[in-house]
């Protein structure tokens, strides 16, 4: 009965269930191939002064997330992740949202960038706008957005929406931490880049108390 | 001679059955080194389907020197980067038009090397070869999946009856019949060919020359040595006569407040372009050269881009010293340009442009335009079905008011595909 009330006091101050736990692990991708050349004979004057280092070597570039067999609320306040618009490319490539979440679209450079989306679950078309401005867009629906920049065609970004609350976007060796994830069993779902659906590759049960290790491989053996 | 006299006199070039397997080989031949040399190696790919209908002539008007038309039934576009390392890059471009004649192929090639951050100064860079136009700015948009309008401005193509391989006796010149209005026909001049004549700023035909550009704190720069002019450039790699020409542009982009974006700038470029074997022509004035007589074009381009919204203007004029013509010949041209995106797949766009020629006067006294004024609308929608992927519809109507046989309506679908 205590531990009941502490809980729900806990929940109600901080927004995070008294036994939270946690899922740490690796999910085993495919090695990332190295990025395409920018074969952009025409904008001399676009050339970012230091773009992001994407070099190959590192793991595809990957998502974690976790179902609960039960009942996963979603909460009303979430976080809005930033996707920035830097060097022309998108800083970082990959944000996750619960479906319904937001995601704000900076501007951090000194020219213009057009965000758009084609996906089937979420068209958008954010226009241009200067440095410094953004624009927030909801994503409704869980499955993968793919968004563009109408005037850099290299620049590629994904917003994953995701139907579940607990999730992570993998580094580069494909680790993962998720934290407060209250205590019960869950499916385990990951998106990777090149996947037109989320796979789901396992089960893990989170203790009250403590961490769960999870780990899967999606490296084709052969 | 009317349009259909021009067109079966003038010099109809033909792809080669065999064309494009010798540029497919000669790709491969040019591509396989840069593999070799290169830290990084990238290929983009693009191509144009095209259906067309309306006059005959639309479409002629559109066509360039080598036959090349953006309304051609396909047309490609592919282009190589070969990164030596973090500043030096080896570009190669090659279009390929099912119009253009395969016999001068070897001038499609666009080999040029950048050179960036020269001496560790972000506002200095180089480039060097064959160079992407430097004269305004409608180069950097000259890639057809850059812009929304199928058809190139006027400012950048459309032929005069100014030539470089020409001297005419007299002003009398452009007042023979097919003169006026024959500019993109190549015709016969003391029993050889003749090329088209030429346009304010030629931008299919890239010239040969050295580039400085770059810009600081908004302020854009851009200084090129090169063989030709910005109407005449060097089209063989080869120089024609012994003077240089000189291209610049110097602009200015707001990088911040409520014109972020705003976009001005000012162009110039002279040179010699009359080809020095004019020099043994019996017309040729005594004691001069031919690089006494110079193409200069002067110009202006404004731009402005906001939400769903992109405006491009630009206006030039070039001017002409033409051996034993008098004054010198000048044509002044402008295009606006709006496009205006409809969320995430539709667009809409239209150009209203227009070149204006200055008036001369024969030996019986008649005053006219050295060549026919002419205006063209274009407007288009296109739908984007993805990334790569875009079909479009467009119109483009042309107005010659003194000669309405020049005058016309083309409609074209083009499914348009390319790779990053």
């Amino acid at each position: 009965m205590t531990r009941a009330l502490l809980a729900c006091l806990c929940a109600l101050i901080w927004g995070v269930p008294a036994f939270a736990g946690e899922v740490t692990g690796t999910i085993d991708l495919p090695r990332r191939p190295a990025p395409g050349v920018n074969v952009d004979l025409y904008g001399k004057y676009d050339t970012p002064d230091s773009p992001p280092d994407q070099s190959g070597g590192g793991k595809l570039d990957g998502v974690v997330f976790l179902r609960s067999e039960t009942n996963d609320v979603i909460p009303g306040s979430l976080p809005v992740p930033i996707m920035d618009q830097k060097n022309a490319h998108f800083v970082p490539r990959i944000v996750v949202v619960p479906a319904g979440g937001r995601v704000r679209f900076l501007n951090s450079d000194h020219m213009f960038h057009n965000v758009f989306s084609l996906s089937p679950i979420k068209k958008f078309d954010l226009g241009r706008y200067p440095k410094g401005d953004s624009r927030l867009v909801t994503f409704p629906h869980a499955g993968v957005v793919q968004v563009f920049c109408d005037i850099h065609a290299e620049m590629i970004g994904f917003v994953v929406v995701v139907d579940a609350s607990h999730y992570a976007v993998l580094d580069a060796s494909g680790h993962y931490r998720i934290s407060d994830v209250p205590s019960g069993n869950y499916e385990v779902a990951v998106w990777a880049e090149g996947m037109s659906q989320f796979r789901t590759v396992g089960r893990v049960t989170v203790p009250t108390s403590g961490a769960a290790e999870f780990t899967a491989s999606l490296v084709d053996p052969r | 001679m009317d349009a259909r006299q021009r067109r079966e006199g003038g010099y109809t070039m033909r792809p080669d059955r065999h064309g494009f397997l010798k540029a497919g080989f000669l790709i491969s031949v040019l591509l396989v080194p840069q593999t070799l040399v290169a830290a990084e190696f990238g290929v983009s790919a693009q191509g144009t389907f095209t259906y067309q209908t309306g006059d005959d002539e639309a479409f002629d008007l559109n066509t360039m020197n080598r036959g090349d038309n953006p309304f051609s039934t396909f047309r490609f576009l592919i282009a190589s980067r070969a990164i030596i390392n973090e500043n030096t890059s080896f570009y190669l471009e090659v279009p390929v038009d099912a119009n253009a004649s395969s016999s001068v192929f070897i001038t499609y090639l666009r080999p040029f090397a950048r050179l960036t951050k020269v001496g560790g100064a972000s506002w200095l860079n180089l480039q060097a070869g064959r160079l992407p136009t430097v004269f305004g700015t409608f180069g950097e948009r000259s890639n057809s999946t850059e812009t929304e309008l199928i058809g190139i401005p006027l400012l950048y193509f459309y032929h005069s009856a100014a030539r470089g391989d020409i001297v005419p006796a007299d002003n009398d010149y452009f007042f023979q019949p097919g003169v006026r209005g024959g500019g993109y026909l190549p015709t016969t001049y003391n029993n050889r060919m003749s090329f088209a004549g030429m346009p304010p700023v030629y931008d299919s035909c890239w010239d040969v020359g050295a580039e400085l550009y770059g810009t600081a704190s908004g302020v854009q720069y851009s200084l090129a040595a090169v063989q030709g002019t910005a109407s005449r450039p060097s089209i063989a790699g080869k120089d024609n006569n012994d003077g240089k020409g000189v291209i610049g542009r110097v602009g200015y982009e707001t990088q911040s407040g409520p014109l972020f974006g705003l976009r001005f700038g000012l162009s110039g470029a002279t040179g010699a372009y009359l080809n020095q074997s004019m020099e043994s022509d019996p017309n040729f004035p005594a004691g001069k050269t031919a690089e006494d007589f110079t193409n200069t074009v002067l110009g202006g381009d404004l731009s402005f881009a906001r939400g769903p919204w992109q405006f491009f203007s630009e206006v030039a004029r070039a001017s002409y010293e033409v051996p034993n013509v008098n004054p010198t010949l000048y044509v002044t041209g402008y295009y606006v340009e709006l496009v205006r995106d409809l969320g995430p797949a539709w667009s809409v766009a239209a150009r209203q442009e227009g070149l204006y020629y200055n008036n001369i006067t024969s030996s019986t006294g008649v005053t006219q335009t050295w060549d026919y004024n002419i205006s063209r609308w274009e407007a288009s929608l296109a739908y984007r079905f993805r990334q790569g992927t875009r079909l479009r519809l467009g119109y483009q109507s042309t107005h010659v008011p003194d000669a309405s046989d020049l005058s016309g309506h083309l409609v074209a679908l083009q499914l348009q595909v390319w790779t990053r």
